[in-house]
């Protein structure tokens, strides 16, 4: 179904957490725990459908579980993470329930430099005695 | 909001104020020289300057030429010069006058573009030791060779007649230990933690520290004989023995070829590893060392520069001795 965009991202699991990287802008991408795992079998061009059965038995698994590993997939598509391909895995393994452990949550985030939170004139602006950027009270 | 920014010299001129009132006095320093480029390194203690001079004795210069670039480090409460109730998380602040960068708990670093002065101002609760390894500096190590069109990355590098290879891998991988047996072996080398590249004409590792570190056990069996500079005292790394491996020979610099992944096993065995997992492990131990900054640019020039490189993983076994001749053999033959 899916396999990764080799020719924009970098893909690897440290320490059970997928690491996905664009090289070609620089971003770089975390999910969750869960996310995780299905991000691995996605990757090796697991089915979704295959994947939604094996989450569905995992104890305490929610209803919506299908519309969250939808919403998961398409971010993964339109970051370019993911692109059309081949089923190619098709192996039966259950996922681990400890991968539940944090939750059911299926999240992508994105990670790029730090934007400018704070625009404050250090001089003029702020306490003397607290620093900067804490303005001065009038 | 946005009416009140103004060029961050003011906030570099307010900081020097503060920290000649907090610190007067001339500040501890000595220079290296990196890359053709003189850096004075300043701290706000002599305790500071003595553990960072362990760790770069062999890019310590005594030329006394206007540097090139300053490095400021001190400890101190950062919320005193950066008001940290106002800020929560992670900022970052950049002009043509340059930067400033903060992150909670983290202290902040900054730029100033005109005057070429990087600061670092270090939260007081850190382990007095980093210094040792120099993991305090590294951050301004990271930016400046940015800056300088070089990079900083976590990783080792050995090599064989000029040719090297970095070596990559999680911690407790064998990395330090793989570089430091090829070290002892008279192998060339670079770095067993931090290493600088260049991709300025072909890709090039250049060494900055010439402090190594051993796990005890690790170090009973190689018995490297070097000048011991401490020992870690906590977090993942208690325990280690960090050396001064200045002594030794070290490689003026090594073009870098492929890249290594260390694993144990049986017996010496190298074989090749598709894809680009070693890659992101690089690009992601990098990343969490230096400042925690997802930076972009970084990611764009370690891809370019390393994505093409061949990689292995390379299983060593219990004798050294054996292992660094096996990668001495295995760089002659295909490099």
């Amino acid at each position: 179904m899916y396999k990764l965009n080799e020719e924009k991202m970098f893909f690897d699991m440290a320490d059970g957490q997928a690491v996905v990287i664009n090289f070609v802008t620089g971003m770089y991408y975390g999910t969750s725990m869960l996310g995780s795992v299905v991000l691995e079998r996605l990757v090796k061009g697991q089915d979704p459908e295959q994947i939604l059965a094996m989450l569905r038995v995992l104890p305490g698994c929610p209803e919506d579980i299908d519309k969250r590993l939808l919403s998961f997939v398409a971010q993964l598509i339109d970051k370019e993470i993911l692109i059309p391909g081949e089923t190619v895995f098709s192996e039966e393994e259950a996922v681990d329930e400890r991968s539940a452990s944090e939750g059911f949550e299926l999240t992508l985030d994105e990670f790029a430099e730090v934007q400018d939170l704070i625009l404050a004139d250090p001089v003029h602006d702020v306490d003397v005695e607290q620093g900067w950027p804490i303005f001065k009270e009038d | 909001m946005e009416n009140n920014s103004v060029p961050l010299e003011y906030f570099f001129s307010a900081l020097e104020r503060r920290l000649r009132r907090k610190f007067p006095g001339e500040w501890p320093s000595f220079r290296v020289e990196v890359y053709s480029k003189l850096i004075e390194l300043r701290f706000s203690s002599e305790q500071d300057a003595e553990m960072a001079r362990g760790s770069l004795q062999r890019c310590i210069s005594r030329d006394m030429r206007k540097p090139d670039v300053v490095f400021k480090y001190w400890q101190d409460d950062s919320g005193k010069y950066i008001g940290k109730e106002a800020v929560y998380g992670r900022w970052r602040k950049q002009t043509q006058d340059g930067w400033l960068s903060y992150a909670e708990g983290g202290g902040f670093y900054g730029l100033d573009a005109e005057k070429n002065i990087f600061y670092r101002c270090r939260p007081c609760k850190k382990t007095p030791d980093d210094l040792l390894i120099s993991h305090a500096l590294c951050d301004l190590f990271y930016f400046w060779s940015m800056a300088e069109g070089l990079a900083l990355i976590h990783g080792a590098a050995i090599g064989v007649n000029g040719i090297g290879m970095v070596i990559s891998g999680r911690s407790g991988a064998g990395k330090s230990t793989l570089a430091i047996s090829c070290l002892l072996a008279g192998m060339d080398f670079v770095a067993d933690d931090l290493l600088l590249l260049s991709g300025k004409n072909s890709l090039e590792a250049i060494p900055l520290y010439s402090s190594v570190s051993l796990n005890p056990d690790m170090n009973e069996l190689l018995c490297p004989d070097m000048p011991l500079l401490g020992i870690r005292q906590k977090g993942k790394q208690k325990g280690k023995l960090i050396m001064d491996a200045s002594g030794r020979h070290f490689a003026h610099k090594l073009a870098i070829c492929g890249i290594i992944v260390p694993a144990f096993g049986q017996k010496p065995m190298i074989s090749p590893i598709q894809g680009n997992a070693p890659l992101v492990r690089i690009l992601h131990s990098s990343m969490t060392q230096f400042s925690d900054e997802r930076n972009t640019m970084f990611v764009r020039t370690i891809a370019s520069w390393l994505r093409r490189l061949p990689a292995f993983e390379f299983k060593q076994c219990e004798d050294f001795r054996k292992n660094a001749e096996f990668l001495r053999q295995f760089i002659e033959k295909e490099f």
